[in-house]
């Protein structure tokens, strides 16, 4: 085309810039390309490095780095033998392991801890309980500093725990005895070494506080865990040369040697460096067997390559859904640059026209567009990507991103400028064709809104439901199946073009409104005058709703069935095995029972787990979620408290309504009613809830006592602390679903509400684009209503009935189809569907309520801007513009 | 030719088995009332639209058959086009120079600008539109159209805006490019122009009477 080298063409670069409206437009239609692509890989790394901190912060800040854990003997295994034991072992030890770890990135500066349990006693006779006089002795660097100090907390002695020292009436500066070399099954060794010194401090007792990260690696001394056999006792504290005073010559002292990773700016990718300096530190030790594989021997452990890799997978996995989602977030926002195209035609057309009628054909008007638009879009791609940076960096999962990660997302926003000038003059030839060529497509007849909908259907069969097995083994990782993502975008997006046919078709038909309510009958005439504009806001309007509602609530599904399933399993948020008689203490009255359980009974032929539990309490404290289909649970413990003993059975749904119970040989006949599920079903057996009394009357003292409480663990653990209650092992409902597992599952609907959001933000933009486009025949339209009598109050609430028809139209259609999205896929939000309850779904009224206020006040708001700009219009001016 | 549109679904014929024939270097007046048809029969000869029956010829080429492509190929080389409003003929940003260089670098031919002393132009070579009055704007568009010698000029209602002096030099520069050899066919409802025309094509109802 010759008129390439021509003025227009090669003024293009400055003229665009001329035009404010389509400036803002062409700006906000590249962000709204650049933004969801360029997020992708970031949101992406961002989601793998929060998967990394979130373990990391979760375990144990020892075990994520180096950690050698063995014994320290005092003396040679057999006569002969050669080497450093006790205190020289341990100096050979740590100075290897300091060297060792002096070359790993990130490592902190190596540690020794020195363990060994012992017999305390005070000095002065006839002091209280003195069957708990066990301890574990330790030496710790630098433990003084991470302890609360009650009382003392200078001078040399040893340093009690509150509970230990109000258990045996001690208190700073008492003397107490302390027998060395003691272990629960021998008890202490004749001519083991005795030391009598003063009590140094009393501190605050590990178990009345929150779980202390600095103390993490002694907390199986201290507190009780299911899965250990590990004996609990108080810790006291000695400096070393006490402990090795107190060691027998023929024992050995637990060895701990640690260092932690700094997590600081710790990514995906560079934690492999740390990993490969800490596998060089385990090799360096190891080659060092007379001081790390002798009698005693230390091994080596670090969960960080175990936590790095989960990382990873989370992000791999997240892949194939954010992907799609960001895809889809980007295809939207090329509406609008299709949309800033036919702006730009609009507002050129009389230009075009002449250089049309010149010879100038779609391709080279098209290039002129791009050639003034470019540079705009340009910017608003430069603008997308700082704006996907900086909302992934504040709103993200974490605000650590990679390098590489950096690199793709500019890769991604690259290839949306691209898509962004190909919308653009993709949409200025198919318009500059019709409107310079008359030439017609018979494509635009074909129904090709179908395709999205035929694809759907084949992702929802080829992509199959995705269920995943073996959830919480060891490197597993939850993940949103596929079809859960790509067929509700498929579904979303063509039914909401379809629906955009049908309103551009039907709209010009319909006689809605009289004419004699004439505010009402403008706004339907407007609406009718453009049906192709109203239909698009009609769909596009629909689009983000229904994501947006879709993915609240597929979220807010996933998360409560994860809880319900998790509290279901363990009973209440802490269920807390006694080891002895207790009472409900005072500070967690009212959100605590204490249950009664025996297990292995018979409901005739079953074998059932009998849950003895207090009707007034346990329903206070057992978890319950009324989504559950039958009866609520205060409804099944009002029927336990009758004077006929009432058994509710779970998992036995053809139980007969009257049998007998068995326990220790004595028969029990009852009502049974049956349920779906009930809390605390821990073990594999039939739950059976039945009145504590009533149990005590026939198991006796045969029961395992358990304390229910609701509430955050680190709140519940302290108060039984505080208030003495013996506490065994705790089971908390957070661990079932815990490590990391089902991190990928939050983050990728975080990302599909985000994208949600976007379109949101590219409707508004259409919304502005559609006012904008027909502001000047709105302004001559109110001069001209003005003079017939249509006041300006009038003529703003024919503009609000026009938008605010739109939007309420693209609100209740986008409702619609999230529910048909939901409707086709709930059964997916199950994500370990071998656990009860099944998928649990609230509906999201919070959120829809808050998206519909956000409609009405945007309709509200730019329909007030739109009357603004009308009402500025002076008569003069219109007049002549229209003549 | 005939043509119908389509509008709300219903269909309205525009031109109904309407021929004509536009002579080189004479002025061929079209006449008639408001939507017998004069710009829609203009639009087809100036290869903007294809009538949905019949054919179109520039210079013994039926360019009714012709690709897109070919036809923008006809429009740029073979025909200038006037609009009615003389503000849509023009670009907003060019001097009166610079239009008639840029149609000359559109057609591939050389710039004469004896073509604005011509139309009575010379002395407004660096103005802008806007710097024009309705006159000068129309005149300009017709040298615009004119550069390059196509084969005809074409102009839909080119004086509707104009006052009857404007208009009368608007008649008088038709006068010049069909003397000068080139064809030119004017949709009118100008008395002044329809008279400074050699033949006259009168429309009633897309029908030629």
């Amino acid at each position: 085309m010759r008129g390439w080298g021509a003025t227009p063409w090669t003024r293009a670069p400055k003229t665009g810039w001329r035009q404010p409206a389509v400036v803002v437009a062409a700006i906000a239609a590249a962000v709204l390309v650049a933004l969801p692509a360029a997020a992708v890989a970031l949101f992406l790394s961002s989601a793998g490095n929060a998967t990394l901190h979130d373990q990391m912060n979760r375990a144990c800040q020892w075990a994520v780095g180096a950690e050698w854990i063995g014994g320290l003997p005092m003396s040679q295994p057999y006569p002969g033998a050669t080497g450093p034991t006790g205190k020289a072992l341990d100096d050979a030890r740590l100075a290897v392991a300091r060297d060792a770890a002096r070359d790993v990135p990130r490592l902190s500066g190596v540690r020794s801890t020195l363990s060994s349990s012992a017999k305390v006693n005070p000095v002065r006779p006839g002091s209280s309980n003195p069957e708990q006089s066990a301890t574990w002795l330790v030496y710790q660097d630098d433990f003084a500093a991470h302890l609360q100090v009650l009382e003392g907390g200078k001078g040399p002695g040893i340093w009690v725990s509150s509970q230990f020292a109000q258990a045996r009436g001690l208190h700073a500066g008492d003397q107490v005895v302390i027998q060395g070399g003691w272990a629960p099954k021998t008890g202490v060794p004749p001519g083991a070494p005795v030391a009598t010194m003063p009590v140094a401090a009393v501190y605050r007792d590990l178990r009345e506080l929150p779980d202390q990260p600095f103390w993490c690696h002694l907390q199986s001394l201290y507190r009780p865990n299911p899965l250990s056999e590990a004996p609990v006792f108080p810790v006291a504290f000695v400096s070393r040369d006490a402990l090795f005073g107190l060691t027998p010559a023929d024992s050995g002292l637990g060895s701990f040697l640690e260092a932690s990773v700094d997590q600081n700016g710790l990514t995906t990718e560079n934690a492999p460096a740390a990993i490969a300096g800490l596998e060089r530190a385990r090799a360096r030790t190891e080659n060092q067997p007379d001081l790390f594989a002798q009698r005693g021997r230390m091994q080596f452990t670090s969960s960080l390559r175990g936590i790095a890799d989960r990382a990873d997978q989370v992000e791999s996995s997240l892949a194939s859904t954010v992907v799609p989602i960001g895809v889809a977030g980007s295809l939207t926002g090329l509406v609008i640059s299709a949309t800033v195209g036919s702006f730009w035609v609009e507002r050129r057309r009389a230009e075009l026209a002449v250089l049309s009628a010149r010879g100038a054909g779609p391709g080279a008007l098209a290039g002129k567009a791009l050639l003034e638009l470019g540079s705009i879009a340009l910017l608003g791609t430069v603008g997308g990507w700082f704006a996907a940076r900086g909302l992934v960096s504040a709103l993200g999962p974490s605000p650590l991103v990679t390098p590489s990660a950096l690199g793709y997302s500019i890769g991604g926003a690259a290839v949306a400028f691209l898509a962004t000038l190909a919308g653009i003059a993709g949409s200025v030839v198919l318009r500059t064709r019709a409107m310079f060529d008359a030439h017609t497509s018979r494509i635009r007849h074909l129904p090709w809104e179908i395709l999205p909908l035929v694809a759907a259907v084949v992702c929802y069969f080829a992509l199959g439901d995705g269920t995943q097995t073996g959830l919480g083994q060891a490197g597993s990782v939850a993940r949103i199946p596929p079809r859960l993502i790509v067929v509700p975008l498929l579904l979303v997006l063509g039914l909401a073009m379809l629906v955009t046919r049908v309103v551009r078709l039907t709209l010009p038909r319909i006689r809605a409104v009289r004419r004699e309510r004439a505010v009402a009958f403008l706004a339907w005439r407007r609406l009718a005058s453009a049906p192709a504009a109203a239909a698009v806001l009609v769909g596009a309007t629909a689009v983000p709703v229904a994501l947006s509602i879709f993915a609240t609530t597929v979220t807010g599904s996933v998360q409560r069935t994860l809880d319900d399933e998790g509290q279901l399993v363990v009973g209440s948020d802490v269920v807390v095995h006694l080891t002895g008689p207790a009472a409900i203490p005072s500070g967690l009255s009212g959100q605590s029972t204490l249950v009664d359980r025996y297990d292995s009974a018979y409901l005739g032929s079953k074998t059932v787990n009998v849950l003895g539990v207090d009707p007034a309490t346990f329903g206070s404290a057992a978890f319950w979620d009324d989504h559950f289909s039958g009866p609520t649970l205060a409804e099944l413990l009002d029927q336990m408290s009758g004077d006929t003993p009432v058994g509710i059975i779970a998992g036995v749904p053809d139980a007969p309504e009257q049998a007998t119970l068995s326990i220790g040989g004595k028969d029990l006949p009852l009502r049974v009613v049956t349920v779906a599920q009930l809390p605390g079903k821990s073990a594999g057996f039939p739950e059976l809830l039945l009145r504590k009394d009533i149990l005590a009357k026939f198991a006796g003292e045969s029961v395992h006592r358990e304390l229910w409480a609701r509430g955050d663990p680190a709140q519940v653990l302290p108060e039984l602390g505080k208030a003495g209650v013996p506490a065994g092992t705790v089971s908390r409902a957070t661990d079932v679903t815990a490590h990391g597992v089902y991190g990928g599952v939050t983050y990728t609907f975080a990302f599909l509400t985000a994208v949600s959001a976007l379109v949101g933000v590219v409707v508004l933009v259409g919304l502005l684009l559609y006012l904008n486009a027909r502001a000047r025949a709105r302004r001559g339209a109110y001069v001209l209503l003005r003079r017939m009598g249509i006041t300006s109050g009038a003529h703003w609430r024919a503009l609000a009935y026009e938008v605010g028809g739109l939007l309420a139209a693209g609100f209740a259609v986008g409702v619609g189809f999230a529910a048909i999205a939901v409707s086709v896929t709930y059964e997916g939000y199950d994500l370990d569907p071998s656990t009860p309850p099944g998928t649990v779904i609230p509906v999201p009224w919070g959120p829809g309520g808050q998206l519909l206020l956000a409609a009405v006040v945007v309709a509200l708001v730019v329909t007030y801007a739109a009357q603004r700009a009308a009402a500025r219009a002076l008569p003069s001016e219109v007049l002549r513009d229209s003549a | 030719m005939t043509h119908s549109y389509r509008t709300a679904g219903r269909s309205l014929t525009a031109l109904h088995e309407v021929s004509i024939a536009a002579a080189r270097g004479r002025i061929t007046a079209l006449v008639g009332p408001s939507g017998s048809g004069k710009s829609t029969l203009l639009r087809m000869l100036a290869c903007l639209e294809r009538p949905d029956e019949g054919r179109v010829e520039v210079g013994g080429t039926d360019v009714t058959a012709l690709s897109a492509r070919a036809r923008r190929a006809v429009r740029r080389r073979r025909i200038g086009y006037v609009f009615q409003n003389p503000v849509d003929n023009l670009l907003d940003y060019l001097t009166v120079q610079e239009h008639l260089e840029l149609a000359a670098k559109m057609r591939g031919s050389g710039l004469s600008l004896s073509l604005l002393d011509r139309l009575g132009l010379d002395d407004r070579r660096g103005h802008r539109p806007r710097q024009l009055s309705g006159g000068e704007q129309q005149r300009t568009a017709l040298a615009f159209a004119a550069v390059g010698d196509p084969d005809a000029v074409l102009a839909d209602e080119p004086t509707a805006q104009l006052d009857r002096s404007s208009a009368g030099l608007v008649a008088e520069a038709f006068r010049a490019l069909a003397e000068a050899g080139q064809t030119v066919v004017v949709a009118t409802h100008d008395p002044v122009l329809a008279e400074a025309a050699d033949d006259v094509v009168e429309l009633v109802d897309g029908r030629v009477r």
